[in-house]
Parts: C-alpha cells; structure tokens; sequence
C-alpha cells in the first residue's frame, strides 16, 4: 500500500470513528494555531485526545490566485476576479502546549473528516432528533 | 516534364502530411482546452460523490441513494478519463470493474466496500490533482 493510500485510509478509519463516537472531539481555541493565516480565517477548530496521542482539525479559508489564461474559458469566474477563495481543512498531532508535532499531507478526506468532527460537536443529530419528537 | 509530376506528387503528399499533422494538434489543444474547463468541474463532482459515501451514516440503508451516488462516481470518473494522463487512466480502468460488482450487488454492500471505495477514489482524486499540479509547474 502506498504512503497515500495510507493517509487516505488512516483518515477514513478517524472519520468511522467519530462517526462511532469512540474519538470524542471538543471545540479549541483557534488563536493557539501557529500558522496566522490560517488562524485568522479559521472556520473550525476541534482537539481530541486518541490512543494517548493529541490530535486537532481545523478548517480555513484562503485565498488562490486564478490563472488568467484559464479565466476567460471558465463561466464561474468574473472576468475581474483575480482570487479564487478555497478552504482547506489540516489535520495534525499536538503537544499538550498544541504545538505541532505532525502535520499530515493536505488530503480531501481531512475536509471530510472536518464535517464529521464538526457534526459530532455539535450534536445536532440528537438536536433534530429531539426537535422532530417534540408534541 | 516527368520531373514536374514527381515533384508536384511529392507536394501534394507533404500537404496532406502536415494537414493531418495540424488536425491532430488543434484536436490535442481543443481537448487540452476542455480539459481545462470540465476536469475541475469533474474533480468537484467526484469529490461531492465520496464524500456522501462517509458523511452519511445511513446510505447503506437507503439503496437508491447508495446507487446513484455509486453511478455519479463511475460517470465522473469515466469522463476524467479523457482527460488524464495513461498511468492514471490505467488506475481507473482498473477501478471501475470493482465499482461494476459493488453496483451489481447493492444490496449486499457492507461498510467495508463503501469505506473501500472512498478511499479507491480518493487515491485517484490525489494522483489526478498531483499529475495536473506537475503539469502547471511544467508550463
């Protein structure tokens, strides 16, 4: 198995996990981010400690420069618009000071894994739950 | 005279070579062309397919929507296809049959194969989003 495919499917068992509640993740402080750029555009922040080892996902936005030569065939773009707003959701293994220790390779399914976490904090499965028992 | 006719024989063949030649490289840019515009298009839509797989919790329970997103993948992938370099290409090729036999046998899909299927997917998603990265540098 490759070291991505790896990744990926180290990612995907964090997600069932959540999913199944044995990781519980908890809201963090967004400004204990070193990278300022993605502490100011933060979307999400989330910490959880599993297997006696720290872990934090986090989300933001940033900004990605369109390439002109494509921008006139791409109907999404103004004609006038030079950034493109992305978001990118990092995931990493911290100290108890959350400093990073590891950070692992941007991949799609850390945005997934994002909204999971986010789902699981929010609790808002057992919110539409309890809403739509309501008599 | 007769060398007139060879002369005017080998002209008309060196024309039809290079119009061949300038058919076949307006097709390599119009398809590069549109490569450019459908394949990020087609990368979103794949990723949106994936992710349904995991975020939702009970797909395995609702077999329509577990096939549909199952066919949004196949369909996303067989048109990136065109648009991909050869090693990839061959990684969907091999991809697509196993996506075949899990579409053929809804209802007896587990965790596991959907789980295998996200990751399968995401795996082509990284090489095809690394290929067109490499690419940029290049040009």
């Amino acid at each position: 198995m490759s070291e991505k495919n790896k990744g990926i499917e180290f990612i995907t068992k964090l997600i069932e996990l959540t999913q199944k509640s044995v990781i519980k993740w908890s809201s963090s402080d967004p400004s204990k981010i070193k990278d300022k750029n993605a502490a100011w555009n933060i979307i999400g922040s989330f910490i959880a400690d599993y297997k006696s080892k720290k872990m934090r996902v986090y989300s933001y936005r940033h900004k990605v420069k369109i390439d002109p030569r494509f921008r006139a065939l791409n109907f999404s773009f103004e004609q006038d618009d030079e950034w493109e707003v992305v978001v990118e959701s990092r995931l990493e293994l911290i100290d108890v000071h959350e400093n990073v220790l590891w950070r692992f390779s941007n991949l799609n399914p850390t945005g997934d894994l994002f909204k999971a976490v986010q789902k699981q904090v929010s609790g808002v499965d057992n919110f539409i739950d309890n809403v739509l028992s309501e008599k | 005279m007769r060398i007139l006719e060879v002369i005017a024989g080998c002209a008309s063949v060196l024309g039809l070579l290079v119009s061949v030649w300038v058919l076949l490289d307006v097709r390599k840019i119009k398809q590069y062309y549109a490569g450019k515009i459908r394949k990020p298009e087609l990368l979103n839509r794949l990723k949106a397919s994936l992710s349904v797989l995991v975020s939702e919790e009970t797909i395995l329970d609702d077999f329509n929507k577990l096939s549909l997103e199952l066919f949004r993948i196949k369909a996303s992938l067989k048109s990136l296809a065109k648009y991909i370099s050869k090693p990839i290409k061959k990684e969907i090729d091999e991809f697509l049959p196993i996506l075949e036999v899990i579409c053929q046998n809804i209802k007896k899909v587990k965790k596991d194969d959907i789980n295998r299927v996200y990751v399968s997917g995401n795996a082509i998603l990284l090489n095809i989003e690394s290929d067109e990265e490499d690419k940029n540098i290049m040009h």
